[in-house]
């Protein structure tokens, strides 16, 4: 049971984008890449908006390839909310075929007090939430989210992002989200797929993905480490909430008691520092004991340093300078020093309109 | 003098409205594939369709002319499907209104359907609206601007024919005499006075059509 896309698609312009991927068809697979690295363009070969002879979309033993978009059972956000401008937010969703389930959207998206309303009497996020509705009617085996959150400003995205994963973990059938932003999908992914210039540069678990990306190739992705991590306690005298990463803690702000666990966290390898000893008399307050498990060079004169932290993969960006003032050498008990640890707020717990990054 | 001028206005009318009814579901499909079409032979329909905006009414009536005649395919063939002739009928200034209209409709549609946004062609793939339900249920309200002034448009244009009718309709009162070759009547027959209320018709309604179509077009 899974979704395998497989060939190569080359539209006029010198672009070309080549994968053999197989997708679980269960949960939420984030495909990840900056703009022109094909990630759109994957999404709409799985939906057939693109086609191409040599290029195959299998789900669950069918093949799609010669299906036309409006044949495949697919709900799908488009980067832009794509409401028909002369129909109401009603008229929008009463236009899907088979829309069966009218009310449950309406009230699932909140959109009960703008049915009588034109898009170009919506805000943005409002659209958005339309334009999810309207996905919603449509009875699907596979759902595709194109940046459904890029188009909005800050504070439409910390409403719609609660309900955004919400939708990804009730829906029980896969999705596939697409984002240039891996702190958006950092909490609700399952399986994770990295795009570069029309290439997969990395796939699998969030974890394994972020500890086996080849850094050096990819600098405009610093996946750093992601980590699993529990709620211990919250100070709040000081507003810092404890996680729990094996015997260790990390501390960051605000109270994240409500939050799922076990929670992942974002750690930039350009916010890790090394240390031989614990320092004494610094501001940073997370520091982890760690094992220096490699040391590889990049391009440009930097040196990427793998970390084993209980287990879970941790990196650094340092100079080379460091490295060899440190005498750094594999094997070596070090002490990761950490500016910030980026949370996704973007969980249903989360009510604040920005990520936390904690600065210390 | 005033019956002859309601029985041509009469028949104008019905002539400019029957065509515009004709044209109006004609010309939506043939506009939606000349927009979004990729195919070689787009240009020559493209050229054909645009043919009688450059050519001499008189030219094209010429042709309709001959094709119309009782021993040629199209005269011949509405003979044996109806018992009647083409030439010199209503039926044959229909026909000939059509063709010569046909740009007048299409092209304003073919621009407005090219600007429709890419993203609401997808969306409505996605939803699992089929093509023909898209053109139909979603594309044609949604630029129904266009097809409104596309329609007055074609209306105007099929009251001002002039020469096409000379050459197929002739002047049969009641059945090809319309109001444009009625003015034309009464200035060669130095009736001036009937001549400007005619005209005064002709003007009044051309430019009540071409406001209205500005009009719709103007609003946003």
């Amino acid at each position: 049971m899974s979704l395998s896309l497989k060939g190569r698609f080359a539209p006029t312009g010198g672009f070309e984008l080549k994968v053999d991927l197989e997708l679980p068809s269960s949960g939420v697979t984030s495909v990840i890449g900056v703009s022109g690295s094909g990630k759109s363009t994957l999404l709409r070969l799985i939906a057939g908006l693109n086609r191409s002879p040599g290029f195959q979309v299998m789900m669950d033993g069918r093949d799609w390839s010669a299906l036309p978009a409006h044949r495949r059972p697919i709900s799908m956000t488009l980067q832009q909310p794509a409401l028909f401008p002369h129909l109401t937010v009603a008229g929008n969703l009463r236009a899907v075929p088979d829309g069966s389930r009218f009310d449950e959207a309406v009230s699932r998206f909140g959109l009960e007090d703008l049915l009588e309303r034109k898009p170009a009497a919506l805000s943005g996020g409002q659209q958005q939430r339309a334009a999810l509705a309207r996905a919603y009617l449509k009875p699907a085996a596979l759902w595709l989210l194109d940046e459904p959150l890029s188009a909005l400003d800050a504070m439409a995205r910390a409403r719609l992002a609660p309900m955004l994963g919400e939708l990804c973990r009730t829906l029980g059938k896969p999705v596939i989200y697409v984002t240039h932003a891996l702190s958006e999908v950092v909490q609700i992914a399952d399986h994770l797929v990295i795009l570069e210039a029309g290439r997969v540069i990395g796939a699998g678990p969030p974890g394994k993905v972020a500890a086996e990306l080849d850094h050096p190739l990819s600098p405009m992705i610093d996946t750093g480490a992601i980590l699993a991590v529990e709620f211990d306690a919250y100070d709040e005298a000081h507003d810092l909430s404890a996680l729990r990463i094996g015997n260790q803690t990390l501390r960051v702000r605000g109270n994240l008691s409500p939050a799922p666990s076990p929670l992942r966290v974002q750690i930039p390898a350009r916010d890790v520092a090394l240390a031989l000893e614990p320092p004494l008399g610094t501001s940073i307050l997370n520091c982890l004991a760690v094992t220096l498990t490699s040391l590889d060079p990049t391009p440009d004169g930097a040196v990427f340093a793998e970390l084993d932290c209980g287990g879970q993969a941790l990196r650094a960006r340092i100079t080379r300078l460091s490295s060899d003032s440190l005498e750094l050498v594999p094997g070596m008990a070090l002490h990761a020093l950490i500016k910030s640890v980026a949370l996704d707020v973007r969980g249903d717990w989360a009510q604040r309109p920005k990520p936390a990054t904690t600065n210390y | 003098m005033a019956e002859d001028v309601l029985a041509s206005l009469t028949l104008t009318a019905a002539l400019a409205a029957v065509t515009t009814g004709a044209l109006l579901l004609l010309a939506p499909p043939l506009a939606w594939w000349l927009a979004r079409t990729n195919r070689r032979g787009a240009s020559l329909v493209e050229a054909l369709v645009a043919l009688p905006l450059v050519l001499p009414p008189t030219v094209l009536g010429f042709y309709l002319l001959l094709a119309m005649a009782e021993d040629a395919w199209l005269g011949a063939s509405w003979r044996s499907l109806t018992g009647q002739p083409l030439a010199f009928s209503f039926s044959g200034l229909v026909l000939a209104s059509i063709i010569y209209s046909l740009p007048f409709v299409t092209q304003p549609l073919t621009a407005a359907f090219r600007n429709t946004p890419a993203e609401l062609l997808d969306a409505a793939s996605v939803m699992g609206i089929a093509p023909s339900t898209r053109f139909l249920r979603l594309m044609l309200p949604l630029h129904w601007r266009a097809l409104v002034a596309a329609g007055v448009l074609g209306f105007a244009h099929t009251i001002g024919e002039f020469g096409i009718v000379l050459m197929i309709g002739g002047n049969i009162p009641g059945e090809t005499r319309v109001l444009s070759i009625l003015l034309f009547d009464q200035v060669e027959s130095l009736d001036y006075a009937s001549a400007h209320f005619t005209a005064a018709i002709l003007l009044a309604a051309s430019l009540t059509a071409l406001t209205l179509t500005y009009g719709t077009l103007r609003r946003p």
